[in-house]
């Protein structure tokens, strides 16, 4: 025998009550003058044991009842031997998702789940019609013995299966099957994280879920591990930004983070769930490279590592647009990078390879930052040179006002809080988006990217801008000419086996080891099952990486309890089993096993019914 | 009084009045319903007819008169009398006791009351008729009299009684034993919770003296059945001997013994010659005035 709800043997205690009155509830009865005490008195001597019975018989009763009621609250059941269930359509959602290789009691959770699973698949008929879904989602229907294949195939795997969506797919299934009987079993270690919004596709059909008995282990992971810019100058120093998150919070304390970048190891940092870390680090070479952050290892090893790739950079070959006038700042500053080896000054040759710093977009492809004209009158050309280029982003109306520069990314916080004087409003086109905006002032764009062409609000002179007087000014223009103008394309994240769009040259993803696979550049495929970085190909050359990431929603463990289950798939019969024989009670409908919650309750009736009779002597005025 | 008090409700008919005028009350009572159903005088000389009424007894037709008139007749005796009848009551503590005081009369105003009724009956009919009350020891003894007077001294008496201390009826049968020396009646009027044995050797030998004797076992209500449901200590008031005791657990026992020491006392009794009839607190008193005098017609 077993029990659908143990917590409600926790009733059984009240049983002591009836005996616990017994002995302390006794009070001292009030007197009654009585002449005829002899009478009693023989009455009682006569009657004592059968008196002492009664009161026994009574104490059992009531202690009974109590007792009764507490394991009917328990709902106990017992197989019944020789059960069949009628034919019925059942769908097997088995959650081998990335936090099914989390370790909780000494057991993984997979391996519990695959067992749940074997069991119903063996259990089955083959009148019933079968189907099974995995982690990528996918329905396959089969016989007994090919869904034992499958089963026996499946593993752990590093991507996230949204279980509202198998559901649903599950329930369409049973509807379109036209058995009468159908059922959806749900095996998963039913992290929160993995249901969307609710959803009453379900409705009226049985959902059983089952999630292994302990609790979910606490759990710390590498949520997001990134190249602080993406492009880095060969020999200069640059930052890995960690984000540490994962849930339940262990109770311990901080978790060292090692960051490794070509092979060799980085910096290190000691972080906890929540923190967001730069890491330095200094890259190897040039070209493209990849990194990862690892964690201390913990119960789910899978959210412990995230790889990420950057792009290492010589220095680039800078020339002035000889119809821009920048001002002597520039030039200077210009100067002074070079000669510390930061960049290279090119001539009137280099605008397709190098950087090319001028008052109006030099062409398609071309890195370029683009200054508002020195000459108000020139706007309109700029502008227009810039629909020629396709970028998005036109000078608007002059401002001259007093801001301050804000919300910039890592790489230029050395210029946080300059003023500027007079700008330009960078006014976007349809087709920008936020991500495009490097820095703001006074609430409006005033660096902005788009491609590989960079547009400045302001003239790096002292009448418009405290840029070219502040501190930070000569590494911003390194970065700008350096990182911000080559821009970062070529990186691109994405989730295991997620569908991701490649940028057009790619025509193959290498796979380690001389294996690549063919694609078709500027359409989507599906990303690799195992996280990594994978090298985009156009022929021989390296373009671009593909980083796949765990999706950081696999690192929360926390559990969904079984009202949020009902509120998701409202309408729904949901039963939420904890263990084997729960879980096994409760499938095909519970055939092959027996409640006694009925025979319980009826027992602690038939017991409060003898109590009843036997404490008004009802029994023995039957029997006179 | 027109109604018959004989038959009313104890209670009630006590709340007319004084022991005196209640006990005339009864008596009128009791002896108008003897007129119809003539009880008194049959064991002696004919006195006269009298027409016929519902409730006699055929054995006293006058079968040549229904002969001779076509009418029926019954026969009517003058009755004389030499009997000594000695009533001997019980005024322990116990007696004291009524487990309803708002609606009965405690075993003592019943017994006190019927007793002073029984005397006047007894002496209408010119017996010689006395009075023992005793509780542990004797506290009235009027020797049996017929002289006139004789009554009003016994309800004197019965007016000064109160309930008081252990029972010792034995002592109290032994002076009547000594007082009765001509045959007699002894009428007995007590709730018998006293010491069963002895009790009845000594009423047994007062039987084996020729003594009519008649017992009236008194009884409350309350005494037959435990009529309250809680847990309770019983305290007797008459020894002071306690006992807990939840009437729910033996109540049904309880009422089995009350019935089985009612049949052992009748059982004992009986076997001896001697008169027993369990009267209760709110028998009427005419019902137990019956009893009583049952055995006084016997004696010729």
């Amino acid at each position: 025998m077993f029990f659908l709800q143990p917590l409600g043997l926790l009733f059984l205690g009240a049983a002591l009550v009836p005996p616990l009155l017994h002995l302390f509830q006794r009070r001292r009865p009030p007197d009654v003058a009585f002449p005829a005490v002899r009478y009693l008195r023989q009455t009682e001597r006569e009657a004592l044991r059968t008196i002492r019975l009664r009161h026994v018989l009574l104490l059992l009763l009531r202690v009974a009842a109590v007792a009764l009621l507490a394991i009917a609250a328990a709902r106990p059941v017992v197989p019944r031997q020789g059960a069949g269930h009628q034919p019925t359509a059942l769908v097997l959602v088995l959650d081998h998702s990335l936090s099914s290789g989390a370790v909780a009691g000494g057991v993984r959770a997979f391996d519990d789940l695959a067992a749940r699973a074997r069991e119903t698949l063996v259990a089955a008929r083959a009148s019933d019609a079968v189907w099974l879904i995995g982690a990528d989602g996918i329905a396959r229907r089969g016989s007994r013995e090919e869904l034992l294949r499958v089963l026996a195939a499946a593993r752990p795997e590093p991507r996230r299966l949204d279980l509202t969506a198998a559901v649903a797919t599950a329930a369409r299934l049973v509807r379109a099957s036209g058995f009468v009987q159908g059922e959806v079993h749900v095996l998963s270690d039913l992290q929160r994280t993995a249901f969307g919004a609710a959803d009453s596709v379900a409705g009226g059909l049985p959902l059983l879920f089952y999630h292994p008995a302990a609790d979910a282990p606490a759990n710390r992971a590498v949520v997001g591990a990134r190249a602080a810019p993406r492009t880095w100058l060969v020999g200069s120093p640059g930052a890995v930004e960690v984000s540490v998150g994962g849930a339940p919070a262990p109770a311990g304390g901080k978790a060292a983070v090692t960051v490794t970048v070509g092979g060799k190891p980085g910096g290190r940092a000691l972080v906890t769930a929540g923190d967001v870390a730069a890491i330095a680090a200094t890259a190897p070479g040039t070209g493209w490279i990849a990194g990862d952050v690892q964690l201390e290892p913990d119960e789910l090893r899978a959210d412990d590592r995230r790889p990420f790739a950057m792009r290492v950079v010589a220095p680039a070959e800078v020339r002035v647009d000889g119809q821009a006038d920048l001002g002597g700042f520039v030039a200077e500053v210009l100067r002074t990078l070079a000669a510390a080896g930061q960049l290279r000054l090119g001539g009137p040759g280099t605008a397709g390879s190098g950087v090319t710093l001028a008052e109006h977009a030099v062409g398609s492809g071309a890195s370029t930052v683009v200054f508002p004209p020195h000459d108000p009158v020139q706007l309109g050309a700029a502008n227009r040179s810039l629909a020629a280029a396709g970028v998005p982003w036109r000078f608007g109306a002059r401002v001259e006002r007093e801001d301050t520069l804000a919300a910039l990314p890592a790489v230029l916080r050395p210029i946080a809080g300059v003023q500027i004087h007079r700008r330009y409003r960078l006014e976007a086109q349809p087709g920008t988006t936020g991500a495009d905006v490097l820095a703001r002032a006074g609430g409006d764009a005033w660096l902005v990217r788009s491609g590989r062409v960079v547009l400045v609000g302001s003239r790096f002179v002292p009448e418009e801008t405290a840029l070219p007087l502040s501190p930070g000014f000569v590494p911003f223009v390194g970065s700008l000419v350096n990182l911000l103008a080559r821009g970062d394309e070529g990186i691109v994240e994405a989730a295991p086996g997620e569908s991701v769009p490649l940028p057009e040259a790619v025509t193959a993803i290498a796979f380690g080891a001389g294996q690549a696979r063919p694609v078709e550049g500027g359409t989507a495929v599906s990303a690799p099952a195992d996280p990594g970085v994978y090298p985009l190909l156009a022929g021989g050359d390296t373009v671009g990486e593909l980083v796949v990431t765990p999706d950081p929603r696999e690192s929360d463990l926390r559990r969904a309890g079984a009202s949020d289950l009902a509120a998701l798939f409202p309408g729904a019969r949901v039963t939420v089993a904890a263990t084997a024989r729960a879980y096994a009670a409760e499938r095909f409908r519970g055939a092959g096993r027996a409640e006694l919650t009925g025979a319980a309750l009826l027992a602690a009736l038939l017991a409060l019914v003898v109590e009843g009779l036997v404490a008004a002597g009802g029994i023995r005025r039957g029997r006179a | 009084m027109n109604s018959r008090l004989d038959l009313l409700d104890p209670r009630e008919v006590a709340s007319l009045g004084g022991i005196e005028l209640v006990a005339e009350g009864v008596v009128e009572g009791f002896l108008s319903g003897l007129h119809r159903s003539p009880y008194r005088g049959f064991s002696v000389e004919f006195a006269e007819h009298r027409p016929y009424q519902a409730g006699d007894e055929l054995r006293y037709l006058d079968w040549k008169v229904v002969g001779r008139r076509d009418r029926l007749y019954v026969k009517q005796y003058e009755e004389e009398t030499n009997l000594r009848a000695t009533i001997v009551l019980d005024v322990s503590r116990s007696m004291g006791w009524s487990g309803d005081p708002e609606r009965r009369l405690t075993k003592s105003d019943y017994a006190v009351r019927m007793t002073a009724a029984l005397a006047l009956v007894l002496l209408r009919q010119r017996d010689a008729t006395g009075l023992i009350a005793f509780d542990d020891e004797v506290r009235v003894m009027i020797p049996p009299r017929s002289r006139s007077g004789q009554w009003h001294a016994v309800v004197r008496a019965l007016a000064d009684l109160a309930p008081g201390g252990g029972t010792a009826a034995e002592h109290a049968l032994a002076r009547v034993t000594g007082l009765l020396r001509r045959r007699g009646l002894v009428v007995f009027v007590s709730d018998l919770l006293v010491e069963r044995e002895l009790v009845l050797l000594a009423l047994r030998y007062l039987r084996h003296r020729g003594h009519q004797v008649v017992v009236l076992h008194l009884m409350d209500p309350a005494e037959l059945a435990l009529d309250r449901a809680e847990e309770a200590r019983f305290v007797d008031p008459e020894s002071g001997e306690s006992l807990v005791v939840s009437p729910r657990d033996l109540g049904r026992e309880y009422r089995a013994t009350v019935d089985r020491v009612v049949t052992a006392w009748r059982r004992a009794l009986r076997s001896s010659g001697i008169a027993y009839h369990h009267v209760t607190t709110e028998t009427p008193f005419g019902i137990a005035l019956r009893h009583a005098a049952e055995r006084r017609a016997r004696l010729g």
